[in-house]
């Protein structure tokens, strides 16, 4: 257990403020949410997922422990988890009968992973009443209830489908938009990533919170503008280093002919200390000019509160495989070279 | 007489999995349990006539 003085609080949220895009004036609505009791209730359903959302959700600077994220949801004011079948104590029946006393108030459901309109290739047990066992049958009931606020698309396979739904797949996988249809859109935030940054979720959630329920600022594809708001390439040091005359040898020293071999293994900078001293990875099938998030500022496995990360794929030398973006991973394949 | 059990979902796992229990009424033995894995996906197929390259980074995601 972290406890947390009056300082430290007041910091992370003009921290998370900050990483919100928010003014004081939200700021000061977020403090008054806070101290108010009770997060949003979530019902988490997953479906066609690997439960990856899951570990990087656990893996959020906001909880320290499983019980924070579990019984603490109310006192931090973020995701009330109140259905997670990953994470949830109670089994069976026990389980699933709990859904009518969660959606008597406002909730929020997430979807991870994809669904499949086939009945038998994914079945998750009876959320949505007796007989609804299908995954597809418990969103749709659970996404058409008069109380749901807003139905977050966690990861790439509940956004866009995803890997359940590249090329050769039978089950006929889907996102959530997909599925629901149009008349759902507007209730629709899609938090893509494969798996996506805690960040992404918590903050989402906590900005719903903070602003009555009303959507954040959405792209085209139904994403935050706060976290998927520019090209990978716009914010990377690789990139800017490569611009700037750091160009020996062309990009990252990989030969056009033969993508992978490395012939100057030295540009690639030191993976374990994500020096910026290595070159751009585009010639090693980077697709960070195709695809946008706040990867490369926000960074991955946050050491503490409002903290930067430790290093994300591009700094550990690993090219983006553009896994935020709604052609992942068809339209990125070949993950090692550019076409 | 054979009572049935049957326990969906199993929680605190990664992927759905449902347990049918089998048991005599009178002596409450079990006499036999099935357990169903209930999520399929095909990545298998999905694998198949893909780039090996780009099988190392899909499949890790499993």
């Amino acid at each position: 257990m972290m406890n947390i003085s009056r300082r430290q609080f007041i910091k992370y949220c003009s921290i998370a403020a900050g990483a919100l895009g928010l003014n004081a004036t939200d700021l000061m609505k977020i403090e008054k949410a806070t101290a108010a009791t009770g997060g949003l209730p979530v019902l988490w359903i997953a479906g066609q997922a690997c439960t990856g959302c899951t570990t990087s959700l656990a893996n959020s600077v906001y909880y320290q422990t499983i019980q924070e994220l579990l019984l603490l949801g109310q006192a931090s004011n973020t995701l009330e988890l109140k259905v997670h079948e990953t994470l949830m104590a109670a089994m069976s029946n026990e389980a699933t009968q709990q859904t009518p006393a969660i959606t008597n108030a406002p909730f929020a459901l997430v979807v991870e992973g994809a669904i499949t309109p086939t009945n038998g290739y994914c079945q998750i047990g009876s959320y949505a009443g007796a007989g609804s066992e299908n995954m597809s049958d418990v969103v749709t009931a659970l996404a058409g209830h008069a109380n749901c606020a807003a139905i977050l698309a966690v990861g790439t396979c509940a956004a866009f489908g995803g890997i359940p739904a590249a090329a050769g797949n039978i089950t006929g996988a889907k996102g959530v938009l997909a599925h629901l249809g149009l008349p759902y859109r507007k209730k629709i935030i899609n938090i893509p990533g494969c798996p996506p940054n805690p960040n992404w979720i918590v903050g989402t959630v906590a900005y719903l919170l903070a602003n009555g329920l009303k959507m954040p600022a959405l792209d085209s594809l139904r994403r935050p503008r706060t976290y998927f708001g520019q090209r990978i390439c716009n914010t990377c040091d690789r990139f800017a280093i490569s611009k700037s005359g750091g160009q020996v040898g062309g990009f990252l020293g990989v030969s056009a002919l033969s993508p992978m071999r490395v012939t100057q293994p030295d540009k690639i900078g030191d993976p374990l200390q994500n020096i910026p001293g290595g070159l751009c990875l585009k010639k090693a099938g980077c697709k960070g000019s195709r695809t946008k998030s706040d990867c490369s500022l926000r960074k991955w496995n946050s050491p503490g509160f409002g903290q930067v990360g430790v290093n994300w794929c591009v700094g550990a030398g690993a090219p983006c495989q553009g896994c935020t973006q709604n052609f992942f991973p068809d339209g990125m394949s070949p993950f090692h070279y550019i076409k | 007489m054979a009572n049935t059990i049957i326990l969906d979902p199993i929680t605190r796992i990664e992927g759905h999995l449902a347990v049918e229990i089998t048991t005599n009424a009178t002596t409450n033995v079990a006499s036999g349990v099935e357990c169903q894995g209930k999520m399929f996906r095909g990545f298998e197929l999905i694998m198949a006539n893909r780039n090996p390259r780009d099988t190392v980074l899909l499949a890790q995601r499993i």
